[in-house]
């Protein structure tokens, strides 16, 4: 059998190829001869950080951010959906209203003092965000919102990926935890080439048996001499047949592991975590995910973290004031106003941003409900964001916009792209021409619907 | 070997097409050469792309399979270069980029463009011709095709089945594997007991409820001891107070409400329990065979019969007194079954009573609940005994048996592979069937609900096990007509006029079609309509019929033997219609002979105010209470009164007569006289969608007339108040289809599910499908009755000789067992891996070479290729380059260690590791893509899993036997350890800098230290038992 140090894989290659094993050529010789030169951010080593929240189901965008000054909001579109003006609150700018339920938000939707400038709170609203050829479907829809190439289906690679491997250096393992999902499956936003973490709990986030018998199982990478031990001296040593998919994505994944074992383990021995500033998180997963965001923003490197909202699939009984959906919107809202008043130290870097995959029928169904539709609002909550309500407003909202799609769907205004680019740039510190790298395709799509693109300017530069 | 010449000659040719190449998506290759014994190969590459792709071969029609070079571009676009040694037979070039995802998707350069065959010199047997050359991986040694074939086409490799491989050759296996039948699994007693353990079989029984919830009890509140001999036969309950079970407070289940029994401080003093009695008969206690108490309680209760203890429940001590609290906290829920046994009881023929004092655990609980029901279960005569997995557990713990244990591998798999490509969710039916409600509001518990659930989970998953190889044809149909699949895409919900997509949106999409692949939404409303009346019944045992007479003549629910909703004549209720208004009510206008030539003319439903009239009553709301109805109707020829019923839709009240004689009114009339007056409205509410009023025909045979005679139905409607805001009243008269004789309540305990169609509910107008393609399909309208059936059967069973079926499905196959490089977009779009494509269609023309099309097994042998191992299967491509889904992970790593799993709990482990089995929510199924099955959250668990595994830690899930691993095989060191495992598991790949990280964890303390354990030790097995945890966590057991 095989005695020597080659792969048995290298030496079928050599069958087919001859001369040379795959070893010895590598991956190197697939470089371009000319590139375009890397545009680093300005400051990748400052402290600028984002939490991304996805609404998983779509939510009724409607019934969140209600467009009072439109007449097709009514009983007869929404018999057992509608809110009544009284019941809801006051945007302030004549048109637009709050579901009761978004309550605690208001804090930071007025709060002019929270980072010493003078003008309307850090909460913006953005409303009847989509794109062109809208998915109805739960699964493409948020494939395309993650991997910011609406109409790519196959394509798992984040745009969030793509934003933080263009300004960070991931191979260095000062960057292992630069970003990471709570969630138990990696979230499509943070898939790409080289891998993110995930975890459910970081708590759990151990081997079984002693600190002991998991040190010597987790061991050491290799380094230079050092051949390494345990499972990292496995996951370290160079991968047979990279040139095979998947090769580096085990491997990697495997290195990944063990630092962020180390990060987690670090992290929670700090002590239990203890909110601050009359933070009081909702219960449930969504409050326990985004107390453990704010830990790990305090205690660890991490600049990213994305996390899911389930629940927003109201096709029945949606209730209007206290049923389901309200109940999500307060758990949504009481969650950011935590973090919020949790965060305050942090609160200039930090940029909060809501998304969901589509929203939902401007007419209830038969079933006290809604159905899968197009645009829907975001959120985005943080010390640079400019506070206010856009794209839902006397002058933007035009008549007949709720039903304007097939007469069915709100129509859209922006498109998502260009709000997270908004992020990017104004926030990162990313370049005009960046934003096409991180969404392939965003000139075409500039160009072919130049309004969607049009800036908010609801980021401070 | 490419000439120099040649080569020169073809840049020439690029020079000249150059210019022709503008501003497009593709990259282009600009140069190619060959210098010093490599190849250079120069292209423009457009930005947007991160992974490139250099194919080539002799020509397209025969591609290398193996990528010439491929990997991740660092930065995307600009000016790519390539340079590799320089390859054997290469006529054409082709460069594919994409981006990140599986497959890699995008752009590739135009094959034919570089395609130079006809000036190129071929070593050896040339193109077009000659032998089949065997792909790379079968040209090595035996071990390692073994290796790549057990990972594949088994759960990975375990000794014994590697043996079988070493001794008749990697053929004789494939082909033994593709015809399951040939291998003696009758001996393989290892799977047999292990299966085994995972069912129940029990003899099919009656239930005959003596005592059932809702029947009024002698009831006595604890708050002192009850009078002593409260619990036998004589005692005098007549005191007692009186109500319906349950008894309680609280939580909403209790009819008799206990709201004094909470102690609330300062407001009541409250009690612990609560004495009930009811008297019950029994005619000959000797006949008695099986008799049970069922119990819906919180927190405890002890149950007598004839004064004599029988059953109890978290409650300790005798003589318990009435201050005495429950053991413990108990919710209710759940009714608990107490068997009882006859013998031992004495029981009279006669009168009997059960008497039971129930206990709470705490006088300020939240809650109490006391539920009894007494029935009796005789044995079902001349029926077979059902044999169903003990639980979902159990169900879930049989795919891991299988893969793990049965020597049929490759039927496992594909037995796996088809339940998850037709997925349902045992949690959604069981909630369907716990929601199942018959006309007295009785259901099943949700015990029963869970039980029967599990079974029909279980027969669909045993169908496309036994036909893993079959006709797909037949697993596509099955499904259809499965219960669970009926249930969980909600085709019991499709009826004629509210038509529900969602599974004939799916069967496109996720079972036959593909996503978008040649049908458009308008297919999915026509096929919708052609699936209504599409349900499903509970049959007896011996009735149950198994597939394909359960799907082709299946039981049939009620058709319309003649339609009596149009021609009546009718009169509102201003005044007795026979009669005058002052005078008696009589039902001389019911009669035959009543002329009613004077009243109005009208189609059925009458009514007004809610949309389903047909005849208007406009005028009624406010101005009069009922409206009077009759039709004459002549019956067909051979008309069988006996399987014939009248069904009336109706609000809010009906009496109905036949030839002038009442034959049935409904529940909301009862109580008022006979005929009821003009001016009487209706006792209570009842809504037209709610339950109808059925009236059979087998005990009024005598009042009708047979044909060419008249018949006389009238009818007299009731609102319930003259301001009610609608009426309606929708006749039909339908006959239960001959086979529907075996149907069974729905809470029948010992009942089996299966498919009915309901012509009743059956849309029979014309459906057109897949308009303007060759597959043109008109459903013709007026297949009435059981022919309705056809409209949507026959389409489905012509689904797999369309060709997007075979598209789909092979694609899906060579996911499955070869590569994750080929898509159902790759495939059209032609920018897959030439070999993917190539196998795809030659899987395809396999696909339609048989009658019926779509033979499994046909498809799988172009796959495997048993006989010339020249497949992509074969290539290097296919060579560990997929990553094991959460439930192959699991069973590779018992079938390495021939680990046993006796106890039922796989299905838990796997969940932990990201999937789960009879249980998904998404139609979808789990997915076969490699991506999808690494990241550092389930990493994490499969390392969690090599340690509970490879350690022992928990003997629930699984062990296996490391010191008589140790002496079998006579292992003293770790470096012998390591190489078996790198045989069996990695084919001999591990290199050697892994080797010494294994050796040197073996001989590793915790504290990091070097200590080496002494042979036949424990520190010696537990040292093994760690190397198998880290073996088993290494990075290459993620391929397969």
């Amino acid at each position: 059998m095989n005695q020597d140090n080659a792969s048995w894989l290298s030496r079928r290659s050599f069958l087919r190829i001859g001369g040379l094993s795959w070893g010895m050529l590598g991956m190197n010789l697939l470089t371009p001869l000319t590139s375009t030169q890397k545009l680093w951010a300005a400051n990748p080593s400052n402290n600028k950080k984002m939490l991304v929240i996805f609404q998983r189901g779509g939510n009724d965008g409607l019934n969140t951010v209600i467009p009072r000054g439109d007449a097709d909001y009514n009983t007869e579109t929404r018999p057992t959906l509608y809110v009544p003006e009284a019941e809801a609150i006051d945007s302030g700018n004549g048109f637009a209203q709050f579901h009761p339920r978004l309550e605690p938000l208001m804090e930071l939707y007025n709060n002019r003092a929270l980072n010493g400038v003078d003008g309307p709170g850090n909460l913006a609203v953005i409303h009847r965000v989509g794109y062109a050829r809208q998915s109805r479907s739960h699964f493409d829809s948020q494939r395309y919102w993650e991997n910011g190439m609406p109409g790519e289906g196959d394509v798992q690679e984040g745009a969030f990926y793509r934003f933080i491997n263009r300004n960070y250096d991931l191979k260095s393992k000062d960057n292992a935890f630069l970003a990471a999902a709570l969630s138990g499956s990696q979230m499509v936003m943070f898939k790409g080439r080289n891998p993110l973490p995930n975890f459910s709990r970081s708590s759990d986030f151990a081997f079984r048996g002693s600190d002991e018998a998991s040190a010597k199982l987790l061991g050491e990478s290799p380094v230079g001499n050092n051949k390494g031990s345990g499972l990292l001296g496995l996951y370290g040593s160079a991968a047979a047949s990279p040139e095979k998919i998947y090769r580096p994505l085990v491997y990697e994944t495997g290195e990944l592991l063990g630092a962020t074992m180390t990060t987690l383990q670090n992290a929670i021995s700090a002590g239990d975590y203890q909110p601050t500033n009359g933070a009081d998180y909702p219960g449930g997963t969504f409050g326990r995910r985004l107390t453990e965001a704010a830990m790990l923003f305090k205690r660890t490197p991490v600049k990213f973290i994305g996390l899911n909202i389930g629940g927003w699939d109201t096709h029945a009984g949606q209730g209007q004031l206290y049923g389901r959906h309200g109940n999500l919107l307060t758990n949504l809202s009481t969650g950011i106003q935590a973090l919020s008043r949790d965060l305050a130290d942090q609160w200039e870097d930090m940029v909060v941003l809501t998304m969901t995959e589509f929203g939902r029928t401007s007419a209830e169904n038969g079933s006290r409900g809604t159905d899968h539709a197009e645009a829907s609002v975001m959120f985005a909550a943080g010390g640079p964001i400019k506070g206010g309500v856009y794209n839902c407003d006397a002058d933007s909202w035009n008549e007949g916009a709720m039903f304007e799609r097939r007469g069915r769907y709100l129509s859209r205004r922006t498109d998502f792209r260009s709000v997270m680019g908004e992020v990017f740039v104004n926030h990162f510190g990313e370049s005009a021409q960046g934003l096409s790298e991180i969404f392939p395709g965003y000139e075409e799509a500039q160009a072919d619907t130049p309004g969607d693109f049009a800036p908010l300017n609801f980021v401070r530069g | 070997m490419i000439g120099r010449s040649v080569l020169l000659g073809w840049l020439v040719g690029i020079a000249a097409l150059s210019g022709i190449v503008v501003a497009q998506e593709r990259p282009v290759i600009t140069e190619a050469t060959l210098e010093d014994g490599y190849l250079k190969v120069v292209a423009e590459a457009p930005p947007g792309f991160s992974y490139a792709v250099l194919e080539g071969g002799e020509d397209v029609a025969r591609p290398l399979s193996t990528a010439l070079i491929s990997g991740e571009m660092k930065d995307s676009g600009g000016i790519l270069t390539f340079t590799l040694p320089e390859p054997a037979a290469i006529g054409f070039l082709r460069l594919r980029l994409g981006r990140f995802g599986s497959p890699p998707v995008g752009q590739h350069s135009d094959p034919g463009r570089f395609n130079f065959s006809a000036d190129v010199t071929v070593p050896g047997g040339g193109s077009g011709g000659g032998t089949i050359e065997p792909g790379p991986i079968a040209q090595f040694g035996l071990e390692e095709q073994a290796t790549h074939v057990l990972s594949r086409v088994a759960y990975g490799p375990t000794r014994p089945d590697r043996d079988w491989i070493l001794a008749d050759g990697v053929g004789a296996y494939l082909n033994a594997q593709l015809r399951p039948g040939t291998i003696d699994e009758e001996a393989n007693t290892g799977l047999r007991v292990r299966e085994n353990r995972l069912f129940q079989t029990f003899e099919p029984y009656e239930q005959r409820f003596l005592i059932r919830e809702g029947d009024e009890w002698a009831y006595f509140k604890g708050t002192e001891a009850p009078p002593g001999a409260w619990a036998s036969l004589a005692f005098d309950d007549s005191g007692w107070e009186r109500g319906p079970s349950g008894f309680g407070y609280g939580d909403g289940d209790d009819a008799t409400r206990l709201y004094d029994m909470r102690y609330l401080e300062g407001e009541q003093e409250g009690y612990l329990t609560v004495y009930i009695r009811r008297e019950f008969e029994v005619d000959d206690p000797a006949s008695l065979k099986a008799f049970a108490l069922q119990v819906d309680y919180d927190d405890g209760f002890i149950a007598f019969i004839n004064g004599r203890e029988v059953a109890r429940a978290n409650v300790s001590g005798s003589r318990v007194p009435h201050d005495q609290d429950a053991a413990g906290g108990h919710e209710a829920g759940s009714a608990e079954t107490f068997w009882l046994d006859p013998a031992t009881i004495s029981l009279n023929a006669g009168r009997n009573v059960l008497a039971i004092q129930g206990h709470n655990y705490k006088i300020d609980s939240s809650d109490f609940t006391l539920i009894p029901e007494l029935l009796e279960a005789p044995v079902m005569e001349g029926e077979p005994s059902i044999r169903r997995p003990l639980g979902i557990d159990e169900l879930q713990h049989l795919l891991h048996v299988r893969g793990i244990y049965a020597k049929r591998q490759l039927q496992a798999v594909l037995g796996e592979f088809w339940e998850n490509h037709f997925t349902t969710d045992y949690d959604k039916v069981v909630e369907y069937l716990e929601d199942m409600e018959d006309e007295n509001g009785y259901g099943l518990s949700e015990e029963q609900a869970e039980a029967e659930a599990v079974h029909v989970e279980y027969e669909e998953y045993e169908f496309f096990h036994r036909n893993a190889l079959g006709n797909f044809g037949d697993l596509l149909l099955y499904s259809a007509t499965s219960p669970a699949q009926l249930i969980y895409l909600d085709n019991v919900l499709n009826v004629k006029g509210e038509p529900n997509e969602n599974y004939s949106r799916e069967i496109l999409e996720l079972f036959a079609f593909g996503v978008d692949n040649r049908y458009e939404q308008k297919d999915i409303e026509e096929l919708a309509r052609c699936f209504t009346g599409w349900t499903i019944a509970k049959v007896r045992p011996s009735a149950f019929q198994a597939f394909p007479d359960s799907a082709l003549n299946p039981v049939l629910g009620p058709s319309e033997v003649l339609n009596i909703r149009e021609g009546w004549k009718y009169v509102p209720g201003l005044r007795e219609p026979s009669g005058n208004r002052t005078g008696r009510a009589t039902t001389i206008w019911a009669e035959a002979d009543f002329d009613d030539r004077a009243w109005l003319t009208g189609d059925a439903g009458f009514g007004y105010g809610d949309d389903d009239d047909v005849t208007l009553l406009d005028d009624m709301r406010g101005e009069y209470v009922s409206v009077y109805l009759r039709k004459k109707f002549v019956l067909p020829p051979q008309f069988d009164a006996d399987s014939a019923r009248f069904n009336f839709r109706y609000d809010d009240g009906v009496v109905v007569y036949l030839n002038g004689v009442e034959i049935g009114r409904s529940p909301s009339m009862e109580g008022l006289d006979s005929p009821p007056r003009f001016n009487n409205p209706a006792r209570r509410d009842h809504e037209v969608t709610a339950e109808p009023l059925e009236i059979g025909l087998a005990s009024f045979s005598n009042l009708l007339n047979p044909a060419p005679e008249e018949n006389i139905l009238a009818v007299q409607v009731h609102n319930k108040s003259l301001s009610s805001t609608d009426l309606s009243f929708i006749p039909s008269l339908l006959q239960t289809g001959a086979s529907a004789r075996g149907m069974l309540p729905i809470d029948h305990p010992s009942g089996r599910w299966t498919f009915k169609f309901d012509p009743s509910l059956h849309d029979d107008e014309e459906k057109v499908l897949f308009e303007g393609t060759d597959y043109e399909t008109i459903v013709p309208a007026g297949r009435r009755g059981p022919e309705g059936l056809r409209d949507a059967a026959d389409v489905v069973r012509a689904m797999v000789d369309h060709p997007s079926t075979a598209e789909f499905i092979t694609i899906k196959l060579v996911n499955k067992f070869v590569s994750d490089e080929i898509s159902l977009e790759s495939y059209h779009e032609q920018t897959a891996p030439l070999a993917l494509l190539a196998l795809v269609d030659e899987m395809m023309v396999a696909w339609n070479s048989t009658a019926p099309a779509g033979n499994i097994e046909t498809v799988m042998r172009v796959l495997l290729d048993p006989e010339h191992l020249a497949s992509a299967f074969w290539e290097e491509s296919a060579d560990r380059t997929k990553i094991k889904t959460a439930l192959e992970f699991v069973n590779s790593c018992a079938r390495v260690l021939e680990a046993d799993v006796l106890e039922p709990g796989l299905g838990d482990v796997v969940e932990d590791l990201g999937m789960s089995f009879f249980r998904r929510d998404d139609p979808d199924g789990w997915s076969e893509i490699g991506l999808d099955w690494m990241d550092t959250s389930m990493l994490l668990e499969r390392v969690k899993f090599a340690q509970t595994l490879g350690e022992n830690r928990s003997a629930s899930v699984a062990r296996w036997d490391t010191r008589r691993f140790l002496s079998v095989h006579g292992f003293d060191n770790p470096i012998d350890i390591i190489n078996y495992f790198d045989q069996l598991m990695f084919g001999g790949s591990l290199t050697q800098a892994q080797k010494n990280v294994l050796t040197q964890f073996f001989n590793m303390n915790n504290a990091g230290e070097r200590s080496v354990p002494q042979p036949r030790t424990s520190l010696f097995t537990n040292r093994t038992e760690e190397l198998v945890t880290l073996l088993l966590s290494a990075p290459q057991w993620h391929f397969q």
